[in-house]
């Protein structure tokens, strides 16, 4: 007796016959009537195959959608110090080796404007250092930089360097990675462990994981950047951690994340200022425990059936 | 089994062209295989009923639009056949998923038809098309990485065979094995959903899975 994989066999060529127009109709038709099976065979086959084909274009974008949150590179260890010390020299090679001018944000931002026309606002508990036309971040801090010929600026933070600008965009750098959102113009990344720079044009956002040496490129339509400063934390599909980080750096008291949570991502936003507690509307909008310690010190959100 | 003679009825006069004289054309070639035609459509469908009106729907439609000068009409026919039998099974499936639905109910309790309301057809159409998408989407995710990658690149982004296996630096025959797992996995998962799916799952009654076109006639 035939067996069941030999039958789904023969339909496939069948219908790759009939899809090539190369099927001998006659021959065809003595094969589905060879046994019942054989037709059901051919049945699903083909309906399966239309049905692909039916819905090409939802599974194009599905795809895609997909191609855009897993365009993971690669890292090497040891390259991200020579592209620091690269980006230093690029930077430093026009200006004097003299001890970097440091600004540092307690919980208030401040907005700097450089002889260039080149605007900066530092958010709240932020560092910003700058040497010449080198730069480096650690917070969050959005740069606004008139194109200028002849000039290259480069902004160095959480292992990236930045260049290439004439643009608007925001660099949030943590312990647990670095987020680029670009909202006008273009900007030239140079990542650890990859040759070639990364280009992110407006409306799109990187995200760099330091702890596992990834990166994920997508698209944000309408990118807005430094909300914050609007009293929004604004995110789409953000990982917890970096969210939990930020309400840490505006809100009032540092907040702890739950390992078991790590893989949560969120979208939404969540407001900031008098009358707001970000980490209590993020705990509700995730289902999630907030804890605060009566005696005070950090909160931490936990999954709601722990403890 | 049914002898094959049962599925060869006369042709109506209009199909064999005595109404308005000898026919010509794709209607004569029409006439000379309607025999073959009906033979395959019979075989296709396993419905000696639904072979008939298939047939029937195939002469309508050549007399309503006759295309241009064909190569090889005769395989336009058998062509325009198989898209009718497939057009019908489509139907079937659509039907069993909305049945499915129905029948299940929201809240997942199970619910008598006739007490839901109907839905706008146009949305029901545009639901079911929805979950069909989402339905592949999700099978495609839980496909083994050779095969979603094989599938992905010829059916979803267009690469023949033969460009599917220098993309991927195997030989045709590798894609083609790629290709028969990924579309056994995908018949296994269209086969999980839909009421006549669902009846038709146990292998003692019907074994290969997809409610079939016109079950219910002449049996």
């Amino acid at each position: 007796m035939e067996d069941r994989a030999a039958i789904e066999q023969s339909a496939l060529c069948w219908h790759q016959a009939v899809c090539e127009g190369t099927v001998d109709w006659d021959a065809f038709t003595l094969w589905l009537e060879a046994a019942p099976a054989h037709a059901a065979a051919y049945d699903s086959v083909a309906l399966a195959d239309s049905l692909l084909d039916q819905h090409r274009d939802a599974l194009s974008q599905t795809h895609q959608a997909q191609r855009q949150r897993h365009r993971w590179w690669p890292v090497g260890a040891g390259v991200a110090a020579s592209l620091l010390a690269l980006a230093w020299w690029h930077g430093g090679a026009s200006t004097t080796p003299s001890a970097p001018d440091i600004t540092q944000t307690s919980t208030a931002a401040r907005a700097l404007a450089l002889a260039d026309g080149t605007h900066i606002t530092l958010a709240p508990r932020s560092r910003l250092e700058q040497r010449g036309n080198s730069f480096s971040v650690a917070g969050d801090a959005v740069f606004d930089v008139p194109h200028r010929p002849g000039r290259t600026m480069v902004i160095t933070g959480g292992g990236l360097a930045i260049s290439d600008i004439g643009t608007r965009f925001e660099l949030n750098v943590e312990a647990q990675g670095v987020r680029l959102t670009v909202a006008e113009g273009r900007v030239s990344v140079a990542l650890p462990g990859v040759a070639a720079p990364l280009i992110v044009n407006a409306d799109h956002a990187l995200l760099w994981r330091a702890s596992t040496a990834q990166a994920t490129l997508s698209e944000r339509p309408h990118a807005r950047i430094g909300t914050w400063a609007r009293g929004e934390l604004s995110y789409t599909d953000a990982p917890l951690d970096l969210v939990v980080a930020d309400i840490a750096r505006y809100g009032d008291r540092p907040l702890a994340l739950s390992p078991a949570l790590g893989d949560t991502h969120f979208t939404g936003t969540l407001l900031l200022g008098h009358g707001h507690s970000p980490a209590q509307d993020l705990a509700r909008l995730l289902g999630l425990a907030w804890h605060v310690p009566a005696a005070g010190g950090a909160g931490r959100l936990e999954p709601a059936n722990q403890r | 089994m049914r002898d094959q003679s049962e599925f060869a009825p006369d042709l109506s006069d209009a199909e064999a062209g005595s109404a308005d004289g000898p026919p010509d054309g794709l209607m004569a070639v029409y006439a000379q295989n309607r025999h073959a035609l009906l033979r395959f459509l019979c075989a296709r469908t396993r419905d000696a009923d639904l072979a008939q009106d298939l047939c029937q729907e195939l002469w309508l439609r050549i007399a309503r639009a006759a295309p241009g000068p064909l190569g090889n009409p005769r395989a336009y026919l058998f062509q325009a056949a198989n898209r009718l039998a497939l057009d019908h099974a489509r139907g079937a499936w659509r039907r069993s998923m909305r049945d499915g639905e129905w029948l299940a109910g929201e809240d997942g309790a199970l619910h008598a038809p006739d007490l839901r309301p109907d839905p706008a057809p146009g949305a029901d159409d545009a639901l079911i098309a929805a979950q069909e998408a989402a339905l592949l989407a999700r099978a495609i995710a839980q496909l083994p990485p050779g095969a979603a990658r094989a599938l992905t690149l010829h059916k979803i982004d267009g690469l023949t065979h033969s460009q599917v296996a220098a993309h991927m630096g195997i030989s045709r025959s590798g894609v083609e094995k790629h290709m028969a797992v990924a579309m056994k996995h995908l018949r296994a998962a269209l086969a999980d959903c839909g009421a006549g799916a669902r009846a038709a799952s146990h292998p003692s009654e019907a074994p290969e899975m997809l409610p079939l076109a016109g079950d219910d006639h002449g049996r």
